[in-house]
């Protein structure tokens, strides 16, 4: 039996091993408070806290910082490919274009287009497979007409929960992985393999970003006016 | 009990805030500091009613009283005063009940409109510098109507009581998203002080309450992935309009922001002096968006680990005059930053009249 379907699991495409990394890395929705810890080369670190919702298999979310207090109540509202940002002591929203997804989020090493590629099958398409004992090695490339920042990214993914473990982002003429994201300390929760850590390290820096998930929600359904200016507005009170 | 629940439904919080500004005027160099408190107290009473207010407590120290002549290039009239007044005030005090698709908001409030960062045309109810354009507004007291007709659009409807100086004033404003681009349109009616000069010469001035009854809208999108924006004002005898662009290069640290105002909504006299003279009065009195017709604004910022470095400029295009404001932001902890920041004008008109100066500001949160 375990003969049959690890022959099953080799036997996986490039492609079907994708779509399965999007199955498991996508949810209906959920709800959930991370903590949020920067390093910086020499050592510095500042850490938020951070409220956030989605919805539609990720393709909505909705994030609110609850911590610190000079950055409370900023919130940031991604649905599909759009992005806008709230600021609670203006009561301005903004959207923001794409070219500026390149920028860090508060300062992270994650960029608002990391944020938004919550299906890496949309965005990329697989050009080769390895496959070791425990881990399918990805390479992909941008699908034609993609506008993303990374020419390539190498993604390992764990064989038995299909959670990409490593990922390398490289751009264009990058010899080496200009960012490395890392998630880790996988735990099951309502059925679905879940990172408790996600860690982005930046390459050219040292500097590195860790997101650790303080409590998380599969089951309680998200409404829809969370993914809305409204919701912008009113994220840190809900 | 009750306290208990007070304190699961209550949040405190807010900043400390102290800043020092460093002026040199024609004849000596003068400082004006102040000490800020913010509390911000919120609550959510049930599922649908919010209240957040701000608490806002201010004391002045140092030069506490500016003639306006300081900021200009003509001296030969007398130019009114104004004083730093230490107060405590409430800078928000708003509650919100939603219910469906209605969200009512009364009392003091932001009013958000517009897509400018140095210039909000559309935003007639509150007053923005340009000197220091993300510095956080008073709100305006106004009872507020949102309906939210589908997902990314809002119908926006403000009226604000009258009061001792002005009538009931209001605001309607449709915002929503079509192919990628939020666009709002709307109508305003609104009351401002505009100070004219009364001849014979030498001119003295007097105020007179001008009604502003205009359409506004803004955009904001993008055009081969640069971000690009605009507001505009069109009343029955001038328009503004103001359009905008931001780039971030390829590092994803360094931005740059251009803007570009359009002001025919000045006063225009014949006697160039005293022409000045009033557009002056009213743009340091927070009634007229800029001196000039023509003004570009540029910003250029790169972020350097949890600091950044930025630097803005303002010029006016019809006399070449101008102000460079670098800018140093340092975070110092999670909850601390201090801002640094010079300013130094040039040329021979707007800007020259305005002191060079250095600003430090430190914001703790609590």
């Amino acid at each position: 039996m375990v003969g049959i379907l690890l022959a099953f699991s080799v036997a996986l495409t490039p492609t079907e091993v994708l779509q399965k990394v999007d199955s498991v890395s996508t949810v209906p929705h959920s709800v959930g408070i991370l903590e949020e810890t920067i390093v910086t080369t020499s050592g510095s670190k500042r850490t938020f806290r951070i409220k956030y919702f989605t919805k539609d298999n990720m393709d909505k979310q909705l994030m609110v910082y609850l911590y610190p207090e000079p950055v409370a109540g900023t919130s940031f509202l991604i649905v599909g490919d759009n992005v806008w940002a709230y600021f609670p002591e203006t009561g301005r929203t903004r959207k923001i274009a794409s070219h500026a997804r390149r920028g860090k989020v508060m300062g992270s090493d994650f960029t608002y287009e990391d944020l938004s590629t919550t299906t890496y099958g949309k965005k990329f398409k697989p050009v080769s497979m390895k496959t070791t004992d425990n881990a399918y090695i990805l390479e992909l490339v941008p699908r034609k007409g993609t506008h993303i920042s990374y020419s390539k990214i190498v993604m390992t993914v764990d064989k038995s929960t299909f959670v990409p473990t490593k990922i390398d982002f490289y751009r264009k003429d990058d010899s080496k992985p200009y960012k490395t994201l890392y998630q880790s300390d996988i735990e099951t929760v309502d059925g679905i393999p879940t990172p408790k850590t996600i860690t982005m390290v930046n390459n050219l820096t040292g500097g590195k970003t860790v997101m650790k998930i303080v409590s998380i929600d599969y089951n309680s359904p998200i409404e829809d006016r969370f993914f809305t200016l409204e919701g912008m507005r009113g994220a840190l009170e809900k | 009990m009750m306290g208990i629940i007070f304190f699961v439904l209550t949040s405190i919080g807010g900043t400390m805030e102290y800043q020092g500004q460093a002026l040199k005027l024609k004849s000596s160099t003068v400082f004006t500091g102040y000490s800020k408190i913010d509390m911000r107290i919120s609550s959510r009473i049930s599922p649908g009613i919010y209240f957040r207010t701000d608490i806002v407590g201010i004391y002045y120290h140092g030069k506490l009283t500016y003639s306006f002549n300081y900021f200009m290039p003509y001296v030969d009239f007398y130019a009114p005063i104004f004083t730093y007044q230490s107060r405590f005030y409430l800078q928000n005090a708003f509650l919100r009940v939603k219910k469906g698709i209605a969200e009512l908001q009364v009392g003091r409030q932001q009013v958000g409109w517009g897509t400018g960062y140095a210039f909000n045309p559309s935003n007639v109810f509150q007053h923005k510098s340009v000197f220091d354009p993300t510095y956080e507004l008073d709100g305006v007291d106004a009872l507020r109507l949102r309906i939210f007709p589908a997902s990314l659009w809002e119908l926006d409807m403000l009226w604000l009581p009258p009061n001792d100086t002005f009538g009931a004033r209001y605001g309607v404003r449709l915002h929503g998203n079509i192919g990628g681009w939020d666009i709002s349109f709307g109508k305003v009616n609104t009351q401002r002080i505009l100070a004219i000069p009364f001849y014979p010469p030498p001119p003295t001035f007097v105020t007179l309450i001008d009604t502003v009854d205009a359409f506004i809208g803004d955009f904001s999108g993008e055009i081969l992935g640069m971000g690009v924006h605009g507001e505009f004002l069109k009343r029955d005898t001038a328009s503004v309009a103001l359009v905008g662009m931001d780039y971030t290069l390829p590092d994803g640290l360094t931005r740059i922001l251009i803007e570009y105002l359009r002001n025919e909504d000045i006063i225009r006299l014949t006697n160039l002096s005293i022409d000045t003279i009033v557009r002056y009065i009213n743009f340091l009195s927070g009634n007229a968006l800029s001196v000039g017709e023509n003004e570009l604004f540029v910003d250029l910022s790169r972020t350097i680990g949890f600091h950044s470095v930025e630097l803005a400029a303002i010029l006016n295009l019809d006399d070449g005059s101008g102000m460079i404001m670098p800018r140093l932001n340092l975070s110092l902890s999670d909850n601390a930053s201090l801002i640094l920041s010079p300013s130094v004008s040039f040329g021979k008109g707007e800007f020259a009249s305005f002191p060079d100066g250095f600003l430090m500001r430190i914001r703790i949160g609590w």
